[in-house]
């Protein structure tokens, strides 16, 4: 009987998939070899995995029940923006997310992913799932690759999918692996791979549908997901559900997310299931994991809260392809540029950083008795001098209007020009920030924004996130 | 050599001072608010009585702005001084 502990449900849920794609067939004109068809997705110059899982918590609490509240977040990344630091506290904090939540890190293998759900299936807490991934250019893993997040929030009140089973099957062999600071992996043979999954799969899975008492055409979605293309293919094989409820990996247009994939496929999924449906999540990642899930009838009312254009497609459908080998090079840190001759930025100071948790990572501004937003927060009013009359405003889910813009090309940046923008909130508050997401010859004054939370740069180690703001596109 | 300045035509009407020490959790913002508003209880005045700032600073910002900008002032000069280690007393010294 294989290893499945018992979990509080979905409630609530978010993926992200970043705005850039790169055309596979544009690495294969450019070197003449690799690349392929379809596209791939690409995090930003100033995304990371902690950044990108921000964005897919906040879109996952957005639609949440206003009462939730986790008492522990779980991030799992093949590619963390730290180690000895944890990472998940970046986004405990950029949630806002109460001090006596924890937050803990599942870092490293793509296996960690499954780790984080099921840690985080425990009473109400969140997992975060997110990566990118490429390999050296002109390999298979830079073209399969892709970059994602997805979030979920686990709990008992408003369950749309509950957990109804699941097994592990877990055997040490050489598949994949990669040294830390590497920046790709190797794999061995892949039919050797293959050869080592396949009984994997076969006893997870059925060791799953027994404890279920469920058979496989019983399955309305059945996700298989891991970096190892022919196992996976092979999986769907042996594993006998019906073909038109085996889940599309999105590879032709994202890629392949790693730590992310099956949350990804799953957001996917929840996206369009109907009440009562069942799913399955096959997980190939050093051995196999295998969850058995079923939607409630609470999903349809869930949907009907949701935005279509933060969907899985509606997001797929958003991105932008015209992304140049060389900047994807670039920005993964294959190209070292010839930086600007400008002064580098300090690095971001510990104690400040602090002081200042609730404007840096919350975005909170300060309102006065008038009805005035202070951004950055003021402790004393100008309108009537008052000290700590103040109330703390969040201002990360308000859009706003841009006020006026300056598109600057010799400003400190890893992907100039620098488009910063002063920006207006609905319901009051002026700032100046940095754009991104956006070409700069499409940038008007009154265009509608949202803010997104970035990684403006790294100085000695440390990295400065801090939020930017996106145009609105839904 | 008399001095031509301002000598006993001028009161010290009110003082703040914060805490000596290591203050993580005190930015310099909040240090000028404090002791300003400390200051300002002290002499029974309000931010408005006042004509004109004088910042002293060496390491803790540039500008007048330094003051201004936590403290909200509207309207009025603010002068920044830095002397070295004679920073503090240089803001009070056109008073002598």
């Amino acid at each position: 009987m294989g290893y499945c502990p018992h979990m509080t449900g979905i409630v609530a849920y978010g993926s992200y998939i970043p705005y850039w794609r790169l055309q596979r067939g544009v690495i294969t004109k450019s070197l003449g070899a690799g690349g392929g068809k379809g596209e791939r997705a690409v995090a930003s110059f100033d995304e990371d995995t902690t950044s990108m899982g921000v964005e897919a918590g906040r879109i996952a609490m957005r639609n949440a029940s206003s009462s939730w509240i986790p008492n522990s977040l779980w991030f799992a990344t093949t590619d963390p923006a730290y180690l000895d630091k944890t990472n998940a506290n970046t986004i405990h904090a950029a949630l806002s997310l109460p001090a006596s939540s924890g937050a803990f890190d599942a870092i490293g293998s793509v296996r960690s992913g499954v780790a984080a759900m099921m840690g985080a299936g425990n009473g109400n807490a969140m997992a975060v799932l997110s990566d990118i991934r490429t390999g050296l250019p002109g390999g298979a893993d830079e073209s399969a690759g892709g970059d994602a997040a997805v979030a979920f929030c686990f709990g008992t009140d408003g369950v749309i999918a509950e957990v109804i089973g699941g097994a592990a099957a877990t055997a040490e062999f050489t598949d994949r692996w990669r040294q830390p600071g590497e920046p790709a992996s190797k794999q061995w043979e892949e039919r050797f791979g293959e050869h080592a999954y396949a009984p994997l799969v076969d006893n997870a899975f059925s060791d799953a549908l027994k404890g279920a008492n469920l058979a496989p055409g019983d399955i309305s979605h059945a996700i298989f997901s891991g970096l190892h293309g022919r196992a996976v293919k092979a999986a769907v094989k042996a594993c006998g559900v019906s073909g038109e409820s085996v889940v599309d990996d999105l590879s032709a247009t994202i890629g392949n997310p790693g730590i992310a994939q099956w949350g990804v496929m799953l957001a996917d999924v929840l996206d369009r299931a109907e009440p009562g449906q069942t799913i399955a999540v096959v997980v190939l990642a050093d051995g196999v994991n295998v969850w058995l899930l079923r939607t409630t009838d609470a999903i349809t009312k869930y949907r009907a809260r949701q935005s279509a254009a933060l969907t899985v497609r509606g997001q797929i459908a958003a991105g932008r392809n015209d992304l140049t080998y060389t900047q994807f090079l670039t920005w993964r840190g294959f190209l070292h540029r010839e930086p600007p001759r400008r002064p580098e930025p300090d690095r971001p100071a510990g104690p400040p950083s602090l002081r200042a948790q609730a404007w840096k990572y919350g975005l909170y501004g300060s309102r006065d008795e008038s009805g005035f937003v202070y951004l950055p927060p003021a402790r004393v009013s100008m309108k009537s001098g008052s000290i700590d009359q103040m109330e703390m405003v969040r201002m990360a889910d308000i859009q706003a209007t841009i006020a006026t813009y300056t598109v600057d090309r010799l400003a400190y940046s890893m992907s100039p020009p620098v488009v910063a923008a002063v920006i207006d909130f609905d319901g009051g508050g002026r700032f100046q920030c940095e754009l991104t997401d956006v070409d700069p010859a499409a940038v008007k004054i009154g265009d509608r924004v949202e803010m997104t939370f970035r990684r403006l740069y790294t100085v000695d180690g440390i990295h400065n996130y801090f939020w930017k703001a996106k145009p609105v596109r839904a | 050599m008399a001095s031509h300045g301002i000598r006993d035509k001028v009161a010290i009407i009110g003082m703040g001072c914060t805490n000596f020490g290591e203050h993580w959790d005190k930015s310099t913002d909040d240090m000028l608010i404090e002791s300003s508003d400390a200051a300002l209880k002290n002499a029974g005045i309000n931010l408005d009585d006042v004509d004109a700032f004088w910042l002293g600073t060496m390491g803790s910002g540039l500008s007048g702005l330094t003051l201004s900008r936590p403290l909200k002032i509207q309207h009025k000069p603010v002068t920044h001084v830095e002397n070295y280690c004679a920073t503090g007393s240089t803001p009070t010294s056109p008073c002598t």
